[in-house]
């Protein structure tokens, strides 16, 4: 890391295997038998709320009330106000890093009910409940995963960030975890000093970390998930990190989990639609992908499951083209908002892109745009950057998809999934 | 400076990063004649959003679609907050 990054002093040696994070180093072993008291925290059948920051917690917790609580909500930055007042327990405070086991023999009967919040479009919280299976579906623990030391980014009470976690558990592989509340470049110096090998990121995380000045970083396995993977963001993984293994990953909260795709290409092949990987089955149904997730709370009578990602199939590939909640209607046009990102950040001059929707009277919606230079000796390239860019948007683009604004700003607004915020 | 002057300038740039023939820009000038297509009026609602810090077109309560540039300054003028018209 650049020298004037804060030292990570104080962070545990990690334990291998296991997970390590400023809470302490524990084998998933130990975690199993209870070794931080979360038992005896909570009485068998209760309703919790567990918030934190802390994936150390958040691993303990799963080891120990899968079987035991009859719900567990997980709370991130953002989640408070969403949870039930009655879940409002709280179990972090409660736990100390060296409690005695009360209770190592269980017969995990009990359906654990584990609730994980998703960002919703309209910036409220949406509760969807799971139980440890759905959480884990595409979850196979490999000898391969174990050979590698994992590191996390994500805020590990959201589906991204229990995927990793529950990965590293499932295949007792070693996973460093620097605390979410940190900054980026902190959690990232973190990972570095501790030798991690293994990284999922969503796209505009990796983007962030391909501007950070780290030194040589041996990454055998790069994994994006969370956001669509541009073939920008592959190709420039695969530029700094020669010799790592590029997966990405599709899973949501609402199908619980789904399949990944390591060809470095965008998108996924058509082939998926009548043979998934790992028996999962996709369905494309007016243009939104869905999947067979009978197990969850949301999924229909068939259950099957919307995605609400809009997809369209050119040749032998199906390509995401956004959200379809993401969809914004401009001047009587369907505009994808992710899709003028994507072009933007084509631009040489453009590092990062967010693009939003702005209601207009005259014509429904335009759009905005937020741009972030790209790093360069010449600082005369980026005056009027903004003008030049919609002047180049307008070149290439329909006059719907060109923004009516675009500002330069020093860095996007992100929300605690690592996602950009269309607000 | 004084909400005509803002207009006009900000429609000005508008057809100059657009690369379209600048207009005369008199009262009686009507706005769709312009190379201006619709959408481009909605881009220079956005824009005087920034400048002016309003938009009469959300803030109106009967919909009003300005057919001549001089009705299109009317609109702003007439729903202008206490402190832009003093501008």
């Amino acid at each position: 890391m650049n020298s004037d990054a804060p030292s990570t002093g104080g962070f545990p040696q990690p334990s291998s295997p296991g997970i390590t994070s400023a809470s302490g180093s524990f084998s998933f072993e130990s975690l199993r038998r209870d070794v931080r008291g979360l038992r005896g925290a909570v009485a068998a059948g209760d309703e919790v709320a567990l918030a934190t920051t802390d994936a150390g917690l958040v691993a303990a917790a799963i080891a120990t009330l899968d079987g035991w609580a009859d719900t567990v909500h997980l709370i991130g930055p953002g989640a408070e106000l969403a949870v039930p007042e009655i879940a409002r327990i709280r179990i972090e405070s409660l736990v100390a890093t060296d409690g005695e086991p009360v209770a190592d023999d269980y017969s995990g009967e009990r359906s654990t009910a584990w609730v994980v919040y998703s960002s919703g479009t309209t910036g409220e919280p949406t509760p969807v409940s799971h139980t440890l299976s759905t959480l884990s579906r595409t979850v196979v623990a490999t000898a391969h995963a174990r050979r590698l030391r994992w590191g996390i980014l994500y805020d590990p009470t959201r589906m991204a960030g229990l995927q990793v976690i529950l990965q590293a558990m499932a295949s007792d592989a070693p996973l460093v975890a620097p605390d979410f509340g940190l900054r980026l470049d902190q959690r990232i110096g973190t990972l570095i000093d501790h030798g991690v090998t293994a990284l999922s990121a969503t796209p505009t995380l990796w983007r962030q970390v391909l501007q950070l000045p780290t030194p040589p970083w041996p990454l055998e396995q790069i994994t994006l998930g969370g956001e669509i993977a541009d073939q920008m963001v592959l190709d420039a993984l695969a530029n700094r990190f020669p010799d790592a293994r590029i997966v990405h990953v599709f899973a949501s909260t609402e199908t619980g989990a789904a399949f990944s795709v390591h060809d470095g290409r965008a998108g996924f092949p058509v082939a998926y639609l009548d043979d998934a990987p790992r028996g999962i089955r996709l369905e494309v149904r007016g243009d939104i992908l869905h999947v067979l997730s009978p197990g969850v709370s949301v999924a229909g009578d068939d259950g099957f499951v919307s995605t609400g990602d809009v997809v369209s199939i050119d040749g032998d590939r199906v390509s995401f083209r956004g959200r379809a909640s993401g969809v914004v209607n401009v001047g009587g046009t369907n505009v994808w908002p992710e899709e003028v990102e994507t072009f933007l950040r084509s631009h040489p001059l453009v590092s990062e892109a967010l693009v939003w929707a702005v209601p207009n009277a005259l014509a429904g919606n335009l759009l905005t745009a937020q741009v972030v230079a790209a790093p360069t000796d010449d600082p005369e390239l980026t005056q009027g950057l903004g003008k030049e860019l919609r002047k180049w948007a307008r070149q290439h683009l329909a006059n719907t998809h060109v923004p009516a604004r675009v500002l330069v700003v020093d860095q996007l607004d992100l929300s605690s999934t690592g996602k950009v915020t269309r607000s | 400076m004084d909400i005509r002057t803002t207009i006009t300038e900000t429609l000005t740039e508008l057809f100059e990063e657009d690369d379209l023939d600048v207009p005369e820009l008199v009262d009686d000038l009507v706005l769709l004649d312009t190379e201006l297509d619709s959408l481009g009026f909605a881009v220079l609602v956005t824009r005087l959003d920034d400048e002016l810090g309003f938009d009469p077109f959300s803030l109106m309560d009967e919909p009003v679609y300005p057919v001549t540039f001089g009705e299109f300054v009317g609109v702003y003028v007439d729903h202008a907050p206490e402190s832009s018209s003093a501008q």
